[in-house]
């Protein structure tokens, strides 16, 4: 990894905005039509991707990053993520992850934190944008997710993106035990969201007869209209199929987080074009809704047609996700479908303006990695984020540096 | 894994007055030379018993020796349960079994010093989390093989992830959880089928805002404080113990009458049973130091140690190892100060550092979390080799556990304990293909009758869809 000596003193000050930035000698993974190309350079101005290929012409006065032949991808996405929301999960002060009472109306927009000390070690790690989404409650629907970039000041790109409900464990629970109540709540909720669109007085007339609050109910047109997807917190292959059948009788765009049996069903959630998020750790039998939890379940699934990204419940970083996806690469999934996982699929389940691509015309998020961005041993070189060259400074690292010198006899608090 | 709390505190309770009913062990009974005997390793024996099998050369592969070397185009041989020879010259006998290590790594089998395999069991439903006996914050005197359900599948998929030996440890919510044990990931009947033969036992404490938590509001301890008042006055019982047992010994008269919770300390006093420190913070890790020294005991191993980076020499002075996490932090207070450097940091100070799981799923690939941690500290400029880190993963935890002369490293005459990767064991992409403990080849990859089930996914409808 050599960087020119201007690029080296742009990172020292921590003031790389509004530089035209090439990056060069890059093997680029595009994630769009023109494939991986060798030897690339791409051109950086403003917050765009401006070229990229083997002809391009660099202006004077660029930034020029060489990437020494090594992988240079879009900035990975985190899906269904708590980055930002959480800084200390034990430390409820800390915490604006899930709303014990507003269920669907929960809108994680207004819980981000662009000073959160986790969101380094997402950028650190390639992760550039996330998708966060809320994590628990008490409500069956627990809100609505957020589009984010992991750096800068003001990080929401898109609000209420998608909704998300549980209807397995936790669902039955809140519903009374049973699931022969969870699902006849849920199509009391339809019936009320649609009563609901059709009434729009009702706002400020009649509650009395709606199963959820009215902020709810208005939570949720976005859901019934087809617009946003439905994220169904669900594993088991009976749960999944209910899903499926829900989904389809109120016409729901719908999403599986979890899936640890879809691999059973994988034909019939492609036909029906459910994406899955699907935790490649997972190979343990935690509860009776997940007997056949294998580690080849996004293999399976992405043979099957059906689209998939990964989800992890409490990524300590960036890192816990690419091992992730290298994980289900090593259980089969083809090393490209894997990155599709971390880019484009994120973005074809969730949308927002970010493409996760290499393309002209497209948001520059680019990070150069110092080899296989799936590699335990990688690591971003260079992220670049709007296209602005990010500073990679954690706080895990500072610390690392302050006690480095483990000898030293003057107090620690000096360094 | 979700902890309930009420319905195993009954469960566990029962337990304890089936161990007071538990026949005697070898007492010392008046033998004048006789030591007196704490750690009581009779009292429920290791029925393990290693299997036949035939000799198997490893030829021509990478091997890792555990110790630091690094040895290309090398062979292992292994006989009678034990490793016979690393060279690149043996030549097999007859009926010895050939295996083709080209292109494959070979290393020593990876030792987790932390797991709840067992004790927490798959599935995590409330009848069975039992691994935390949360009604007293002093509970020495329980033994966690008395929790371990022998059936959990978690084992198998340790075994699967190049896993050959594991101590399995009390939760942490008390000051003094009880004792360990060392398993074999082979599933038993029962634990006495799974226990490691002649590993010594040890007593896992616990610092911090555990204990804190859970007896704030239950009599005590609320505070750090109260937590090492209460640590304080069980050594200072244990000790009363250890003298009146000892004097028992030597002099012999009324036999002492016997106490399962000063036993377990006054073993940890006599030298016997080793303390696995659950404790996150730098500055509590160095008052239990001082503390050990106060009571003349030795600290084993601080586990989790999250800020250990910050006291790494004097853990490396104080022969402390500390068994950490590649990356977990943020879930509490405690483990807001992580670094992703802890291990390799540790390790530059000179102290033994061990990479350990405490979860079933990083258990299955301590592997991998050894190489982000190796990446870290090279990322601070470190120049740390992966046949230097893979002592992290080994030989260090077999340190730890007192059984470092017989397993842990790829030298003659130590167990066979040994894995055949697929690769670089590394890569992310690197899968256990063979791994053969005491010898006998306990999984392969690539052939489902060298794959272990556990009951609970016997004839289940959702697995056999697998098929």
């Amino acid at each position: 990894m050599i960087r020119s000596t201007l690029a080296l003193a742009l990172i020292a000050s921590n003031v790389a905005m509004a530089d035209n930035i090439a990056i060069i000698n890059a093997k680029a993974v595009t994630q769009s039509a023109q494939g991986t190309l060798e030897n690339a350079t791409i051109l950086i101005r403003g917050d765009e991707i401006t070229a990229i290929g083997s002809a391009v012409n660099i202006p004077e006065g660029t930034v020029v990053i060489d990437a020494a032949g090594q992988y240079v991808t879009p900035g990975f996405v985190g899906t269904a993520v708590n980055w930002g929301s959480v800084e200390v999960s034990a430390e409820s002060s800390t915490v604006d992850a899930y709303s014990d009472e507003s269920g669907a109306a929960t809108s994680m927009q207004y819980a981000i934190n662009p000073d959160s000390t986790r969101l380094p070690l997402a950028y650190r790690f390639g992760f550039t944008r996330a998708i966060v989404a809320p994590g628990g409650g008490s409500k069956v629907f627990l809100g609505q997710a957020a589009a984010i970039k992991t750096y800068g000041d003001d990080l929401v790109t898109a609000a209420d993106i998608a909704q998300f409900v549980d209807v397995e464990e936790f669902g039955k629970d809140v519903s009374g035990g049973t699931r022969a109540a969870l699902w006849v709540n849920l199509e009391r909720v339809m019936a009320d969201a649609k009563h609901y669109a059709n009434n729009p007085r009702d706002r400020y007339s009649n509650s009395g007869s709606y199963v959820l609050s009215l902020d709810s109910l208005e939570a949720l047109q976005a859901v019934i209209s087809g617009d946003v997807p439905l994220v169904f917190d669900a594993n088991r292959m009976s749960d999944l199929r209910l899903v499926m059948d829900f989904a389809e009788r109120h016409n729901l765009k719908a999403v599986i987080r979890g899936g640890a049996e879809a691999w059973r069903i994988a034909d019939e959630l492609a036909a029906a074009d459910i994406a899955v998020l699907v935790d490649p750790y997972l190979n343990l039998p935690y509860g009776f809704d997940q007997r056949a939890a294998r580690l080849d379940n996004a293999a399976l699934l992405n043979a099957a047609g059906v689209t998939i990204a990964f989800y992890n419940g409490e990524p300590y970083t960036g890192q816990t996700l690419t091992q992730a996806a290298g994980l289900a690469v090593a259980h089969g999934l083809p090393w490209e479908s894997a990155v599709d996982a971390l880019t484009v699929n994120a973005v074809d389940i969730f949308g927002g303006a970010y493409s996760a691509t290499l393309e002209v015309g497209q948001t520059a998020d680019v990070v150069v990695w110092s080899g296989d961005p799936l590699e335990l041993t990688s690591a971003p070189t260079t992220v670049v984020i709007d296209g602005e060259q990010v500073e990679l400074k954690t706080r895990e690292e500072e610390l690392a540096k302050r006690y480095f010198d483990i000898e030293q006899t003057e107090p620690f608090s000096y360094n | 894994m979700k902890v309930s709390t009420l319905f195993l505190a009954i469960a566990a309770a029962a337990t304890i007055t089936a161990c007071d009913n538990a026949p005697q062990g070898n007492g010392s009974s008046g033998d004048a030379e006789a030591k007196a005997d704490f750690a009581r390793l009779d009292a429920f024996p290791s029925q393990y018993v290693a299997p036949e099998s035939a000799p198997v050369l490893i030829t021509n592969a990478t091997v890792l020796d555990g110790l630091g070397g690094l040895y290309e185009n090398t062979s292992v041989l292994l006989s009678d349960g034990k490793i016979v020879a690393v060279g690149t010259d043996l030549s097999a006998g007859d009926g010895t079994v050939v295996i083709d290590g080209e292109g494959r790594w070979v290393t020593p089998g990876i030792i987790d010093v932390h797991s709840h395999l067992g004790n927490y069991p798959a599935p995590s439903v409330d009848s069975s989390q039992d691994g935390n006996e949360m009604t007293s914050p002093n509970t020495a005197g329980v033994w966690t093989e008395h929790s371990v359900h022998p059936q959990d599948p978690g084992f198998t998929r340790a075994v699967a992830g190049g896993v050959t030996a594991l101590q399995i440890l009390p939760g942490s919510a008390n000051l003094f959880g009880g004792r360990s044990v060392v398993l074999k990931p082979i599933i038993g009947r029962n634990v006495m089928e799974m226990k490691f033969p002649d590993a010594p036992y040890g007593l896992k404490m616990a610092c911090g805002e555990n204990p804190k938590r859970v007896y704030g509001n239950r009599g005590g301890p609320m505070t750090r404080m109260g937590n090492v008042e209460g640590y304080r006055n069980a050594w200072l019982a244990a000790q009363d113990y250890k003298a009146t047992w000892d004097d028992y010994a030597a002099n012999g008269g009324d036999e002492p009458s016997r106490d399962l919770q000063l036993e377990t300390l006054a073993g940890v006093l006599a030298g016997d049973i080793r303390i696995h420190n659950h404790c996150y913070t730098a500055e509590e890790m160095s008052i239990m130091i001082d503390l050990s020294k106060e009571f003349d005991y030795q600290i084993t191993a601080f586990h989790h140690g999250v800020e250990a980076y910050k006291i790494a020499d004097l853990l490396a002075e104080n022969n402390i190892a500390g068994a950490l996490w590649a990356d977990w932090w943020g879930f509490k207070m405690e483990a807001y100060d992580a670094s992703l450097s802890n291990i390799a940091l540790m390790d530059k100070a000179g102290a033994d550092a061990i990479v350990h799981s405490d979860d079933d799923m990083g258990i299955q690939r301590l592997n991998h979390e050894a190489a982000k941690a190796m990446a870290a500290g090279n990322r601070h400029g470190m120049d740390i080799s992966i046949e230097h880190a893979w002592r992290w993963l080994s030989y260090n935890p077999a340190k730890s556990l007192g059984l470092e002369q017989v397993t842990g490293s790829l030298e003659a005459g130590k167990n066979a304990d040994v894995v055949i990767w697929s690769g670089n064991p590394f890569s992310v992409y690197t899968l256990a293909d063979q791994v053969f403990i005491d010898g006998a080849m306990r999984y392969d990859r690539f052939d489902e009758t060298v794959q272990q089930t556990a009951d609970f996914e016997v004839a289940q409808p959702a697995l056999e869809d697998a098929q």
